[in-house]
């Protein structure tokens, strides 16, 4: 045996004697699996609420055709929703991400679109803020944590308990036997991650594919990270207690407080009033119109459409034809802002993704949501999708509005499906 | 008690000649200024849009045309919810709750447009507040500053000393725990004082008696989380052969109770109490309106009798013999029931959260940091109960606009060719705008006994069971 082997397997001995080595990976490894559970269960939840969609959309359809039978079907058409479905991707389990506060089966009526795209999911607010303990959270937040725990006095606590300086006097390298105690605790770590992310694939059913591998390459870019942060520390050769305070404040700094203050950052550099901007206009616009004489709606409605300008909208009365051509004016009317809300999202998640370039916890989240289709950018593609939906329907029943048909003499099974993008 | 002083006072010009501790007050002093800006910064705004909007919607509803009834009623309210004074010094839920609601006639919409829902997700490793630094970063402080404070004085062998002269354990530990605990709260009280200040010179308007009270709850919470965090300190000190050993357990301890815990607790509380989805949340109360009463069903037994009832009542047989509108009659019925049933649902709803919400409350007792999370967003007003009463106060102005609008409709309509009349807008223009009703801290403390609770333990728990463990810690 080299005595480079010798001392690895010695150093590799006491590593695996110590108490501490065994409670922090057991702790890590417990949460860690709890977290893969954690995401299942949350996003089996979710795909049972999607599943769920197509039977009420149903279900509601049979009331309202039965409650609406004797009148043109515009009346109908108020009441009925038509549902969209965000579905998870096969990683979003391991990396939730904004997929509990964002609303993931949104429905529209013919009615104005934009008073209908925010509408929430019913959640607990406290757990949202508590936030989700999946898998990428136990890789950005507590692996450093257990690298730092197990590291930090790896060369202080030898020169404290005298062990070595009889090191220093022997002819081997410091400098290759300090590597060599990293190595020992870099292995295990790296295998304890190793070993959560193939048990997430089995317990998940991923498949082994690319965004696996990249997940795999950017959590052992991520660790061999904080390594070489402890090793800077560590090569200071400050006292243990030195060591510690100052690991854990590079860590507070780099997963908290860093991407807290981003966050507000971009909160004050992107201010999004336009969302609230665009419900009090699209209110306004939608409700101001019944008061005016009906050419100002049907006009532009009709330069968009003129296949239907040939119906006649009477003057004096409500008429569904001219009901729904409000719509399309209100969101019309609300479209600039709404444009501008679109654009200003974009921006904060563009905003994020550069200062996540330089902060590597922020770094690993946004590639993890973004793999895991679970970020602001899916979000605002489903939001599009929702809107382009709303606008298949309205002009799927705009003929069978202005010809009055009733709810009976209309083909239901035609209406078209939404199906993201 | 002369001798308590005594070793305090010590320990103040130990702290004071510490490099590396004035060096982490002063980062930490700034982290806190910086963070106490930001939220008043971002609080002003963001109330100054709403107010903006609030403005606005009120303005549209005085320049309002005559209209039908029940126009209005759909054209209905826009409601922002405004964040409490306080806000900016702990933003609690805020970030994750919706800001505007549209109140409207047959419906309760969600409240929408949430700060969380327009976030990437960097929202997710928290935000920085006043709050956040005090109750994550002040005990990493304490931490640092009292580890040491008895285990090195076993370490070099001056604990004996003192206890030969005459000085018991108890004293000594008491006295690094003043000595701690004093210098902690000479440097971040003030500054939470500071961030107070801030907020009464930034927004005058938010002056009451509310606010002294809240605000000096606040700093009395704080006392008592630097009081514990102390303690534990020096306790954990006074425990152990070396002060390395301290700092690691203390360090330990702060990873389990403020990042692992907390997490743990709530995912745990929703596993517990599951709630529902909102889908199935609205076929829930679709269904119970079908058995009591859809007044959109032509068929639907209720209405039928509630016509027969009204017809009896004022011995007619045709509702258009009826001295009033029936349609705006029978609107105010179908109101009625689905405003009742909606309000207990959702009453249903709420109890699953604050049940969900309880685990961590229970666990409060033997965590403080869940304990003052939950102490200050309470005292702060940006916690759910909080939230759930502008849901509420929102919800109960939309009904009585509603039923208001369709008593007009009732009386003020005539019901042969309804749809084609108006009413003037002068009348409209009577209506009270919608404004939060702020609540006082009393209100708060009532509907979160176990959190009041759980503060009260830990001051007990703080003097009776120091003194017990100081007697235990020996002097090798």
């Amino acid at each position: 045996m080299t005595p480079f082997k010798k001392t690895f397997t010695l150093e590799g001995k006491q590593f695996v004697r110590s108490r501490i080595t065994w409670l922090g990976f057991a702790i890590v490894f417990i949460i860690g699996v709890y977290a893969i559970f954690h995401g299942k269960i949350l996003i089996a939840e979710q795909q049972k609420v999607i599943n769920q969609v197509d039977a009420v959309q149903e279900d509601q359809l049979r009331t309202h055709i039965i409650h609406n039978a004797d009148q043109e079907v515009g009346a109908l058409l108020y009441y009925q929703f038509f549902y969209t479905k965000n579905e998870p991707s096969k990683w979003a389990a391991f990396s939730v991400g904004q997929r509990d506060i964002n609303a993931y089966t949104l429905k529209v009526r013919m009615l104005a679109v934009e008073g209908q795209l925010y509408d929430t999911e019913l959640s607990n607010p406290n757990t949202l803020l508590s936030g989700n303990l999946d898998l990428s959270f136990v890789i950005i937040f507590l692996f450093p944590l257990l690298i730092i725990s197990l590291c930090f006095n790896i060369l202080s606590g030898e020169q404290e308990s005298g062990i070595w300086a009889l090191v220093a006097s022997q002819p081997v390298s410091e400098m290759k036997v300090l590597l060599m105690k990293f190595l020992v605790r870099f292995l295990p770590i790296f295998i304890l991650m190793g070993l959560l992310l193939t048990l997430s694939v089995l317990i998940l059913n991923l498949p082994i594919d690319q965004p696996l591998f990249l997940i795999f390459t950017l959590s052992t870019a991520y660790i061999i990270f904080w390594f070489l942060v402890v090793y800077i520390i560590v090569l200071f050769r400050q006292h243990s207690n030195f060591n510690a305070v100052t690991l854990l404040s590079v860590w507070l700094l780099l997963v908290v407080l860093i991407p807290a203050f981003a966050n507000v950052l971009v909160s004050s550099l992107v201010p999004i009033p336009e969302a609230l901007a665009t419900a009090v206009v699209q209110r306004e616009a939608y409700h101001e119109k019944w008061d005016m004489p009906k050419n100002i709606v049907m006009d532009p409605f009709f330069t968009s459409y003129p296949q239907y300008s040939h119906y006649p909208i009477p003057e004096d009365r409500f008429s569904y034809g001219w009901y729904y051509a409000m719509m399309f004016a209100a969101d019309k009317e609300a479209n600039n802002s709404s444009a501008v809300l679109f654009d200003k999202l974009a921006k904060r998640q563009e905003l994020g993704i550069k200062i996540g370039f330089f902060v590597p916890s922020l770094f690993l989240q946004n590639q993890f949501n973004r793999i895991a289709k679970t970020d602001l950018e899916d979000h605002v593609n489903y939001l599009r999708s929702v809107k382009a939906y709303h606008r298949e329907i309205s002009e799927f029943f705009y003929p069978y509005v202005f010809e009055a048909v009733l709810p009976a003499e209309l083909d239901w099974d035609l209406v078209p499906k939404y199906s993201r993008n | 008690m002369e001798k308590i002083l005594i070793i305090a006072k010590n320990e103040w010009k130990i702290l004071a000649r510490n490099k590396i501790a004035v060096f982490l007050i002063m980062v930490f002093s700034g982290i806190l200024l910086l963070a106490a800006y930001v939220g008043l910064d971002l609080t002003s705004k963001q109330n100054e849009v709403r107010q903006k909007y609030q403005l606005e919607v009120q303005d549209q509803w005085m320049s309002q045309p005559d209209r039908h009834p029940h126009r209005v009623a759909h054209y209905g309210y826009l409601a922002f919810r405004e964040k409490s004074a306080l806000s900016f010094f702990d933003f609690g839920i805020e970030s994750f709750v919706g800001n505007s609601v549209f109140l409207e006639a047959h419906r309760q919409n969600t409240v929408n447009l949430s700060e969380a829902g327009f976030s990437n997700g960097m929202l997710r490793f928290g935000e920085l507040s006043m709050a956040m630094v005090l109750q994550l970063l002040t005990p990493l402080f304490i931490f640092f500053i009292g580890f040491s404070t008895v285990a090195s004085l076993r370490e070099n062998g001056i604990l004996k000393i003192m206890l030969t002269q005459g000085i018991s354990m108890k004293t000594i530990v008491w006295g690094k725990i003043v000595g701690v605990f004093s210098f902690t709260a000479a440097v971040f009280l003030p500054l939470i004082l500071i961030g107070f200040i801030g907020e009464l010179l930034w927004n005058s308007q938010s002056v009451s008696t509310d606010i002294f009270i809240r605000g000096g709850t606040i700093l009395l919470l704080y006392a008592v989380y630097f009081g514990i965090c102390s303690s534990t300190a020096v306790l954990v000190s006074a425990h152990s052969k070396k002060a390395g050993h301290a700092l690691i357990s203390l360090i330990l301890i702060w990873m389990f109770s403020a990042v692992i815990m907390p997490k743990m607790a709530q995912t745990i509380g929703t596993k517990l109490y599951p709630s529902i989805s909102k889908l199935e949340f609205e076929r829930e109360i679709e269904a119970d309106l079908s058995q009591e009463g859809d007044s959109h069903n032509p068929d639907d037994p209720h209405y039928a009798a509630f016509k027969a009832a009204t017809l009896a009542e004022y011995g007619v047989d045709s509702v258009h013999k009826l001295p009033f509108n029936y349609s705006g009659y029978v609107m105010a019925e179908g109101e009625r029931i689905s405003a009742s049933l909606f309000n207990r649902h959702f009453d249903r709803l709420i109890h699953t959260y604050q049940n969900q919400n309880s685990f961590a409350e229970i666990l409060s007792f033997i965590n403080p940091y869940l304990m003052i999370r939950n102490a200050s967003i309470l005292v702060a007003g940006t916690d759910l109960e909080h939230y759930v009463d502008f849901q509420k106060q929102a919800e109960a102005y939309r009904y009585q606009q509603t039923q208001w609008l369709n008593h007009i409709h009732t009386y003020e309509i005539k019901a042969q060719n309804d749809k084609a009349q108006r009413v003037q807008n002068d009348l409209f223009k009577e209506y009270d705008t919608f404004s939060y009703q702020s609540r006082s801290i009393s209100w708060a403390a009532e509907n979160k006994a176990l959190t009041v609770a759980s503060l009260i333990f830990w001051i007990s728990l703080l003097l009776g069971t120091t003194s017990f463990l100081a007697n235990k810690s020996s002097a090798i």
